[in-house]
């Protein structure tokens, strides 16, 4: 067997598992892809909330400081020139005017001296507020000036101002101020559905808390908050990811320059919130996602488990059908349920079913019926108790007959126990059972005789050499029964060289100091009948080889050694025959290209016999115009060989000729990958010979049946051309009489060629004999000659019956012929018919057909010329022909 | 007959008896016959007699030249000349036969003038 390929081959279980593998790997990549990506959208749109709602907070700051300045600059139009005194129904007027305004916006204006002049806040209280920062920087020259948060003294409210310098004569008059509580930022707050995490706020450049939504607990100086230090200097409106210092929560802050103030507008978008639904969702497709991976590896494992099981099996499989064609015996395979099915080819060859044919159940069709009851209750039994099956049953083979089998089979079972297979053999035992039965007979024969005290016994007085019989003893040996023959007439009995055997046998025993002795002898009768009988001996106590008494039994093995012989015989002759019918058995490796083969093999081809050889030897020995019609490497390794062909060989040895017959088979791997070549040859040269020989000699004949054919039909047409068929008859079967009889002359020697003499005795064979004589020398007629030769003399016998010397009672003929050398050395045959003492001739009146045949045919076809003689005597034909034709149609 | 009057057909036959007997079978017909025994004699007939116009040959001569040879030269020198080859061999191959005209062994002449008018003689 050839070596693996060291490539490593892709098993279906690694395949599987490689599949299941990247998988996994795309499911993780997946989930993880789409995680991050959701994450980052989630990022991204909470930083996109803040960053609007911080523009929406910006607009809307705009719009208020936008307001706040327009009503400022009203309410300092509607004081005149003393803002002390205002006139009378202003502050309702301006509450009017403010009253649609958000933030629920209050009036005040404070003159220089700090009395508050007029205010829209009916609560309002008179406090001083010339400390107040939004007074103190509009004082100081500010024309609008924002105030930080402020928490009011009045109702500690949460607000924050817009305070307007108010000048009279280019001098500081006081100061009109707009208060916003924090309403202002609700509203925002709440249109832009934030949660209660996210906050909208204004600062002032300065880092001064202005306002908030929700309340913050106070004022606040933010200058060091990472906004100022870090974000704005960068850019006047963005987002960033922050902690909030104040409640530790986790935002999105967005932030917008307000323009046109020293404003800006912030928005803190909770993440935690956004985020809350990014990690449920995430925990929701964790959640099918690990399960499923868990799953998935669980499926591998066992996927892979179970393919590589199924692969081995496989591989035990195809192992184990190479090894079971390999053996001699018939080998199956049965299912658990005990259905068949497999059998190895020696089970279809014997049988000489198909395959599948036998499958399930149906390998009972070629039990012995009387058989099947027993066969089918141990295999049932076998199958429910799952111990090794066993009985001998009798087969049909193809031919129909039957031979005893042994059938074993036994469970293969798997890792848990169970039963996967079972795997059966059938032995021929036929021979044994034979053997076995005549053995059982005799042995009963013998029983039976030893029973009936027929057993033939004797006694030796060694001293005297008496001896003292049995009368079975003497009837096996063909005395009468009461008769005391010598010792030396019993040993007359032994075939020759018998009596110096046993001679040799008894002195190694003494040698050994053994008491018995047995031993099988050859007997010969007077008759010539050959007899094996079993002689056994004891000394009695007290006896030595040389003196005292022996016993001794004789018994008939005769038929026991027959049937072992026979046996003996029966494997000989098998070998003998395989040997004789000259059939050598070949294996080729397919890898290596080694060839190994048998005895024969080595012989066939002409070769020295040896172990193995490569293949390219035999190359050679092919001759080239078969070189194609054997395999080659790529054949044989494809297994596309042709399985039956013929070639010729020149042999080394003899350099003969020999047709050589193959027949051979693949052993294939596991994957289909042929192995091995098993072949038989066989020389069929003679077969072949004979074989071409036989077509030869068909067409040969065909071709000579048509030619004789189209003489018949020549000689019928020209005979009855100018007469009727009931005239002509006699003279057409006169002819055809004359073609035969030149037949039966070629035949006896093969139609190569007729004796001269032979052939017009024949054709005269109807004339009167006596009246006519035939001489020349030994002459050899060619086929076409010797027909001509009989048409032309039937002719003229039967001219001569009617009209010429042979038609009186006198007249004679003499055929003669000759074979002469002329002056040039050139030998000419001379033929001559003559006739004498015949009535006078004359030369016929017209032309038949018979003298065409004389002149004419007979001169062609001897390449010579014919002359006619109406001499008064009579009629004498001449053929004069050389006997080397010079021109025998040899192209110019 | 008249179809055939005054039409000359070389028969070529080494069996003398077929020879003679489809020769006189063939003028009864109303051809005008000549004989040859072999492809050379068949050649110097053709040399001899222009007026040839159908050449019935049989395959199986002696000689270095049987009839589907000489059924080749006739086709090459005197190609007018209508072919039928005749064998008791069966058919030769069609390459070989150069008007496609065969008649196997025993024939008759009514064959070989129906084959000749059919070839267009």
């Amino acid at each position: 067997m050839a070596d693996r390929p060291a490539s490593m081959k892709l098993r279906p279980h690694v395949v599987a598992v490689g599949a299941i593998l990247a998988l996994l790997l795309m499911l993780i990549g997946g989930t993880a892809y789409l995680l991050t990506s959701s994450y980052f959208d989630t990022r991204r749109a909470v930083h996109d909330d803040a960053g609007s709602s911080s523009q929406v907070v910006a607009a809307n700051a705009k719009w208020a400081f936008e307001t706040a300045r327009q009503t400022l600059l009203r309410v300092d139009d509607t004081l005149g020139a003393d803002i002390s005194a205002p006139p009378p129904g202003a502050a309702a007027q301006l509450k009017e005017a403010i009253s649609t305004l958000p933030g629920q916006p209050r009036i005040y204006v404070v003159d220089a001296a700090g009395a508050t002049s007029l205010t829209t806040d009916e609560q309002f209280k008179p406090i001083d507020v010339r400390d107040r920062e939004y007074f103190a920087a509009v004082a100081a020259g500010e024309p609008f000036h924002v105030s930080a948060l402020l928490v009011s003294r009045l109702n500690s409210e949460q607000i924050f101002t817009i305070s307007k310098r108010i000048e009279r004569n280019g001098q500081f008059a006081g100061a009109a101020i707009i208060s916003f509580n924090s309403e202002l930022l609700e509203e925002v707050w709440q249109s832009l559905h934030l949660d209660g995490q996210s906050t909208v706020g204004l600062l002032r450049e300065d880092g001064q808390l202005v306002s908030r939504y929700p309340l913050p607990p106070g004022p606040q100086d933010l200058s060091q908050y990472i906004l100022f230090t870090t974000y704005l200097p960068q850019a006047p409106s963005g987002s960033y990811d922050a902690v909030s210092p104040t409640d530790g929560v986790h935002r999105v802050v967005g932030y917008r320059r307000v323009p046109g103030t020293n404003l800006i507008a912030l928005a803190s978008v909770s993440s935690d919130n956004a985020f809350a639904s990014y990690w449920a969702a995430t925990w929701g497709v964790l959640a099918l996602v690990i399960p499923a991976l868990v799953a998935l590896v669980l499926i591998a494992w066992g996927t892979f488990r179970l393919l590589r099981a199924d692969a081995r099996q496989r591989e035990a499989e195809a192992q184990f059908r190479v090894f079971a064609e390999a053996m001699p015996n018939h080998v199956w395979s049965a299912r658990p349920d005990g259905k068949l099915d497999w059998f190895n080819s020696g089970v279809y060859r014997y049988s000489g079913r198909n395959e599948g044919e036998l499958d399930g159940d149906n390998w009972t069709s070629i039990i012995h019926p009387d058989d099947l009851p027993e066969a089918g209750k141990r295999w049932a039994a076998a199958l429910r108790v799952g111990t090794p099956y066993e009985v001998q049953f009798r087969v049909r083979g193809a031919d129909g007959s039957y031979r005893w089998f042994l059938a074993r089979a036994v469970p293969l079972r798997n890792a848990r126990g169970e039963i996967s297979k079972w795997i059966g053999t059938n032995t021929d035992i036929d021979d044994e059972k034979a053997t076995l039965t005549r053995l059982a007979e005799s042995e009963a024969r013998l029983r039976l005789a030893i029973e009936a005290g027929q057993l033939a016994i004797w006694e030796l007085d060694i001293d005297a050499l008496q001896i003292t019989p049995s009368p079975a003893l003497n009837r096996l040996y063909g005395f009468p029964e009461e008769a005391t023959p010598t010792l030396a007439e019993y040993q007359s009995r032994y075939a020759p060289g018998e009596a110096e055997r046993v001679a040799a046998i008894s002195a190694a025993a003494v040698a050994r100091g053994d008491l018995d002795l047995e031993v099988e002898l050859k007997h010969v009768w007077p008759d010539g009948t050959e007899k094996w009988l079993l002689i056994r001996s004891q000394l009695k106590p007290g006896s030595t080889v040389s003196s005292g008494r022996a016993i001794g039994v004789v018994i008939d093995v005769t038929e026991r050694r027959r049937i072992e012989e026979q046996l003996r015989r029966s494997e000989q002759r098998f070998r003998l025959s395989q040997h004789a019918a000259g059939i050598a058995s070949l294996e080729v490796d397919i890898a290596t290209g080694t060839i190994q083969g048998s005895e024969k093999f080595w012989e066939l081809w002409g070769l020295e016999p040896r172990d193995k050889a490569h293949v390219s030897l035999f190359e050679s020995i092919v001759v080239p115009e078969d070189k194609d019609v054997r395999s080659n490497d790529e054949t044989r390794r494809s297994g596309t060989a042709t399985p039956n062909v013929e070639y010729r060989i020149r042999r080394p040895d003899t350099g003969e000729l020999r047709w050589l017959s193959r027949h051979m088979e693949f052993i294939h791997d596991e994957t289909g990958k042929p192995l091995t070549m098993f072949g038989v040859v066989q020389d069929i040269t003679e077969q072949k010979e004979a074989r071409s020989r036989q077509e030869m000699l068909t067409h040969e004949l065909s071709h000579r049946i048509k030619n004789m054919l189209a003489m018949v039909s020549a000689l019928a047409t020209q005979t009855l051309r100018d007469t009727t068929l009931e005239a002509g008859k006699e003279a057409l079967i006169q002819r055809l009489g004359a073609l035969g009889t030149a037949h039966d002359a070629l035949l006896g020697r093969n139609w190569t060629d007729a004796p001269m003499q032979a052939v017009i005795a024949a054709a005269t064979a109807h004339l009167p004999s006596e009246r006519i004589t035939i001489g020349g020398p030994s002459f050899a007629l060619s086929p076409k000659m010797a027909l001509s030769m009989a048409l032309a003399v039937n002719e003229l016998g039967t001219n001569a019956l009617k009209y010429g010397a042979l038609s009186n009672e006198t007249g004679r003929v003499s055929i003669d012929w000759s074979v002469e050398r002329d002056e040039r050395g050139e030998r000419t045959l001379t033929w001559t018919w003559r006739e004498t003492g015949g009535p006078p001739v004359a030369p016929p009146t017209r032309r038949g057909f018979g003298s065409l045949l004389i002149k004419r045919v007979l001169a062609s076809d001897f390449g010579g010329e014919v002359d006619v003689a109406y001499a008064p005597e009579g009629l004498t034909v001449t053929l004069s022909a050389p006997l080397e034709p010079p021109d025998a149609g040899a192209a110019p | 007959m008249t179809t055939m009057h005054n039409t000359t057909v070389l028969v070529v036959e080494d069996e003398a008896l077929l020879l003679y007997s489809i020769a006189d079978e063939l003028r009864d017909q109303g051809f005008d016959v000549v004989e040859a025994r072999n492809a050379a004699e068949a050649l110097r007939a053709l040399e001899a007699n222009p007026e040839i116009r159908l050449l019935f040959t049989d395959v199986d001569m002696p000689g270095t030249m049987d009839g589907l040879a000489l059924a080749a030269a006739v086709r090459h020198r005197w190609p007018p000349i209508k072919i039928i080859v005749t064998s008791g061999k069966g058919r030769p191959a069609p390459s070989a036969l150069p008007d496609g005209a065969f008649i196997p062994k025993p024939y008759t002449s009514i064959a070989i003038s129906e084959v000749f008018r059919r070839l267009g003689g």
